[in-house]
């Protein structure tokens, strides 16, 4: 027989000794440190603007050792939720949603101060996420910080719904459900100061983008124009669809907005 | 028909001693009538016992001296000292499932060769192949998401029906070999959602073995591997069909399967298919995040992770008169699986909307085929017990992602949802001399990868290695050394830089292209040990081993959907080099009593490759931070141990693991680093063939986390499995995860999510094997 000698002990002592000879390790996340009177700062409630203007945020950011990046990312609130600094306003009816900004930039220091400056489109109507992402020089990534962008819009004509299928839309849970086959009464209006040239309502199915009920709005120019229409929803739908509403006022300015609704 | 298992087991030696009676009576007869020359006799005999077909090591085999008639047993390595004062004219030796023998003593060094028998056992197939690693452990529970899971040291990561992902000892991906007889499987072996394609109930045989540096394995076992044998003229005998069928509930999943194995004096063949269908994971969780964002589960699906699988094989193998064995197997799997739309592109909550049936799967998809095919060649051994072996294989490995294109980003909407395309074409070779004492071989490996798709990853590269192999067997112990060169190339690759309006800001250069070629190697020493009565054995090894960087370390510079993150690799990366000790040590496995084993591992790694926090952030909106393979010196440790005691037909196990990873620089956690855990089981069986098992796991709080990886609570699991044997077959009924608990797979990528693990499932399933009465004559009976 023979007789080896295991010895883990001395291999788990050389480790801990070669672990505890490191220097301190930084695991301190940097933090958003603007002082709390700052207007225009991801750490108010929210920020509000008007389309068509100019807005700057600007932060001041820390770090135990040594800053190393920003990331402003700013991005039409709908259809998801962040963890934080989201507040249920029911239905909102965005407009120009494609807009999006993202911007990264280099901080140095254990103290820095950054800005993004934010020119907000004229199609854009809604709320947008405005999320800051810190990251240290060692890695350390913060929790993200995020504060919603309500942006205004005077310029495009606007809708609003006052009942859906019986029920006000900002009382909402959820996305609503129709049934197929169904017809649901839709009622509210768009309104522009310049008068509103055209305006219409779709169902459109979202997997084939196929148009399943569709109207034209009677509008003559007019600064307001009230509906309360029946939508007609096709039997032989199933599945994930769209309310589209769009219309253009005597400017030509042209808007789209609408709501997503799943019928089964 | 079982043929034996190689290793002769303390009870199996005791079972030889009838044997060892009626030959020492035969052989003492025939010893006089010779009236051998007892001068010129030597009187210590040292040597080896080894299979006669595969030149494996035979521990515990007996040796009898005569005509002292003093005994010993092979040792580990099947090594063998025995000795008569007054000179040795004979040996005799004998185990069980090998044909004894009895020889003259012509010198003070001996090697024996033993033929295996066959023996006929009701419903099994057991491989005789022994593993090519010492340290190997067989992996018999079926099936195999299940066994690793239970094993010690081992875990899976459930990717589909037919796509496995194992972890050793907490490392997985490039760093853990799949070998299919013999072949390294290596198409789509990165990342950690790329899983292998196997299917096990179509193999006769799977092990598995932990840490690197074994010879035979390449060099890419670093964390160990998993071998899976085809049958074989060598390892089946008769003929016989296995059928089975499982219907799964919780998580929808149902799955056949059909082996044919012939195997009749010098010809063999088999074929089998398997097919399954599975439908989303079920998670009871509600709400997950990802690149900050929270969305809502409407139901408890996972929405579009189900799919569909196909395997099948088909081999021959066929005897010569020289007593060469020449064998040709092929594999060819083809799975299909929804990918979660959760993690594609930015999601929107209308992503998530549950399929419209169970088993549908719709766009963002994967879908993964693979082609094999792989022929051998094991020569006769001559007088001096050498021989050749050869292996040749091929094999076509594609990955295709399809994803909408607005999951794009910024930049023009591309005209097709082919987001990610690898196609790959692989090659193996390898030439073995084997001898009694040393074993020589040269292999050589090669792998064209070529990368298209809207999402860029990896660009596309080769690679080719080659390896020169040698192993001894010293007196106590075995030495075995690998040098490898690894040729690598990689194309440049580099596509517009848009910004969020659409327009052209710049060029992003995703890949550089490069040639280079790369050391490796590993130097292994391994000693088994025993104590005197054989009641505990065991081996110590330690080994000095090298890995290439893989393509993907290399050359990454992209969102990798596996990891939910943007991954970028290191054209620097060097070899990372291992020093590592491993122990083992068991006790002859016993029918009743106490049963146990301990194993356990200390490595120290220069620059172990590992995903590294970066301070950047990556410039496309659907991203986070960057994740950079870094070269980061890491030492890691960890000890497995069951022990198990059977008292009549009750059994009572318990099996633990625990695993330290550690950044030496920083002192923080490697990511992913498997917490430690505990499985306590309790069996009963009864008569009838009823069996039942009641099983905890308890997974303990992640307490060794990397940088910004989040801390895993702790978990208490319960599984259940009822199962009954009949002359048709065995049915089973499993229940996992019996309470639907919620709990966080540390090692899962899905757990940088927030999202919990599969909950409950029950399944049913029957299994049988069907073999015609005219096997059993061919059985050679030697109780």
């Amino acid at each position: 027989m023979t007789t080896i000698k295991f010895t883990p002990a001395a291999a788990f002592g050389a480790a801990v000794l070669m672990l505890t000879s490191c220097q301190e390790t930084d695991v301190e996340a940097p933090t958003v440190c603007t002082s709390e009177d700052t207007a225009n700062s991801v750490l108010v409630d929210e920020i509000e603007a008007e389309a068509g203007t100019i807005l700057t945020i600007e932060d001041t950011f820390c770090d135990n050792e040594g800053l190393s990046e920003v990331r402003w990312d700013i991005h039409n609130a709908a259809d998801h939720a962040h963890e934080e600094g989201e507040e249920e306003e029911g239905l909102i009816l965005h407009s120009g949603t494609d807009w999006e900004v993202l911007e990264l930039q280099s901080l140095d220091g254990t103290s820095a101060t950054a800005a993004v400056t934010l020119d907000i489109p004229l199609t854009s109507r809604g709320v947008w996420d405005v999320v800051v992402s810190l990251v240290d020089a060692e890695g350390n990534a913060a929790q993200d910080v995020v504060t919603q962008l309500h942006i205004e819009n005077d310029h495009l004509p606007a809708f609003t719904l006052t009942t859906v299928n019986g029920a006000d839309p900002n009382a909402w849970d959820g996305e609503p459900v129709w049934a197929p086959g169904s017809s649901v009464g839709v009622s509210g209006s768009v309104a522009d100061s310049d008068g509103v040239a055209t305006a219409s309502l779709e169902l459109v199915e979202e997997a084939t983008e196929t148009v399943l009920w569709e109207m034209d709005l009677a509008t003559g120019d007019a600064m307001e124009v009230v509906f309360d229409v029946e939508v007609d929803v096709p039997a032989s739908v199933s599945g994930e669809c769209h309310f589209e509403m769009k219309a253009t006022d005597a400017l030509g300015n042209a808007m789209e907005t609408g709501f997503h609704v799943e019928v089964e | 028909m079982f043929p034996p298992k190689t290793r002769c087991a303390r009870r199996d030696s005791l079972r030889c001693a009838r044997w060892i009676g009626l030959l020492s009576a035969a052989f003492a007869l025939w010893a006089n009538a010779n009236a051998v020359n007892a001068q010129s006799q030597p009187h210590v005999i040292e040597g080896h016992v080894l299979h006669a077909s595969l030149q494996s090591k035979l521990p515990g085999v007996l040796v009898m001296a005569w005509p002292c008639g003093l005994a010993t047993a092979t040792d580990a390595s099947g090594a063998f000292r025995v000795a008569c004062p007054h000179g040795i004219d004979s040996l005799s030796v004998s185990c069980v499932g090998f044909e004894a023998r009895s020889i003259l003593a012509s010198g003070d060094h001996l090697d024996v060769w033993l033929e295996p028998l066959n023996v006929d056992l009701d419903q099994a197939l057991v491989a005789t192949v022994r593993t090519q690693e010492l340290e190997a452990s067989p992996l018999s529970r079926a099936p195999l998401l299940e066994a690793l899971d239970a094993t010690p040291g081992l875990q899976s990561l459930d990717l589909g029906a037919g796509m496995i992902q194992p972890v050793i000892r907490g490392l997985f991906g490039a760093r853990v070999v799949v070998l299919e007889d013999g072949v390294p499987q290596q198409g789509g072996r990165w990342g950690t959602d790329h899983g292998v394609l196997v299917a096990p109930e179509l193999q006769v045989a799977q092990s598995w073995t932990p840490g690197g540096g074994h010879v035979w394995m390449g060099p890419d076992a670093m964390g160990g591997g998993l071998r899976f044998e085809s049958p074989t003229l060598l390892n089946t005998s008769g003929v016989r069909t296995n059928f089975g069928a499982s219907g799964r509930i919780g998580n929808a999943q149902g799955r056949v399967h059909v082996l044919h194995t012939s195997t009749r004096d010098n010809g063999h063949w088999h074929a089998g298919i398997s097919l399954s269908r599975f439908g989303s994971t079920q998670v009871p969780q509600r709400t997950f995040s990802y690149i900050g964002r929270t969305y809502e589960l409407v139901t408890g699906a996972l929405p579009n992770t189900g799919g569909q699988s196909a395997h099948a094989v088909l081999g021959f193998g066929r005897r010569f008169p020289s007593g060469g064995v020449a064998s040709w197997s092929m594999r060819a799997s083809d799975v299909r699986q929804g990918l979660f739309p959760g993690i594609v592109g930015v999601p929107v909550q209308g992503d998530l909307e549950p399929n419209a049936h169970r088993f549908e799967v719709r766009i963002p998809v994967q879908h993964a085929s693979r082609l094999a095919s792989s022929f051998q060649w094991e020569g006769p051994a001559d007088t001096g017990g050498k021989q050749w072996t050869g292996k040749a294989a091929a094999a076509f490995n594609r990955r295709l992602e399809f994803a909408p294109p607005h999951a794009h980003g910024w930049g023009p909407e591309p005209d097709n949802d082919l987001s990610l395309s690898f196609e790959e074409h692989s090659v193996f070779i390898e030439g073995r001399r084997l001898g009694p004492h040393t074993k020589l071989g040269v292999q050589a490996e090669g792998q064209w990868v070529q990368t298209a798709g809207w999402e860029f990853l990896v660009p596309s590269h080769r690679r080719l290695r080659g390896s020169l192999l040698a192993e001894g067997t010293l007196r106590k112990a075995t030495l075995a050394a690998r040098l490898d060169g690894v040729i690598a190339h990689q194309e440049g690759y580099q596509e517009p830089q848009y910004n969020a309006e659409g327009a052209v800001i710049g060029v992003d250069v995703r890949a550089l292209p490069f040639e280079r070629v790369v050391p490796g190697g590993m130097v292994s020493w391994l000693r088994p040990f025993a104590s005197e009565n054989r009641l505990v054995r065991g081996s110590f090894a330690v080994a000095v081993h090298g890995r290439v960087p893989s393509n993907q370390e290399w050359g990454a510079n992209g969102i990798h959907h596996g990891t939910f993150r943007f991954e970028q690799g290191n054209p620097d990366l060097r070899t990372e080099w291992t020093a590592e000790s491993r122990a083992s040590i068991r006790r002859t496995p016993n029918d009743d009593g106490w049963n146990w084993q301990a194993d356990a591992f200390v490595a120290i790694h220069d620059g172990f490759i590992s995903l590294t926090p970066s301070a950047t952030f990556a410039p496309i909106s659907h991203a986070g931070q960057v994740y950079a393979f870094r070269a980061n010196d890491a030492f890691r440790t960890g000890l497995e141990a069951t022990a198990s005691y059977r008292r009549g037909r009750h059994q009572w196990s318990g099996a633990g693991s625990a695993l330290g990873q550690w950044d030496i620089r920083t002192g923080l956690g490697l990511p992913f680093t498997t917490p430690t855990q505990l499985r306590l089981a309790w069996e009963g069986s009864a008569q009838s063939g009823l069996r039942m098992e009641i099983a905890g796991r308890v997974v303990a709080p992640s307490w060794l986390t990397a940088r910004n990886e989040a801390h895993t609570p702790g978990a208490v699991l319960a599984d259940a499995t009822l199962s009954q044997t009949t002359k048709q077959g065995e049915w089973s009924l499993q229940v996992h995860n019996a309470f639907n608990t919620p709990w966080l797979d540390h090692i899962s990528a899905y757990r940088a999510l927030g999202l919990v693990a599969q909950g409950r499932w029950v399944q049913l399933s029957f299994s049988t094997t069907l073999e015609p009465s005219s096997n059993k004559k061919k059985t050679h009976d030697y109780n």
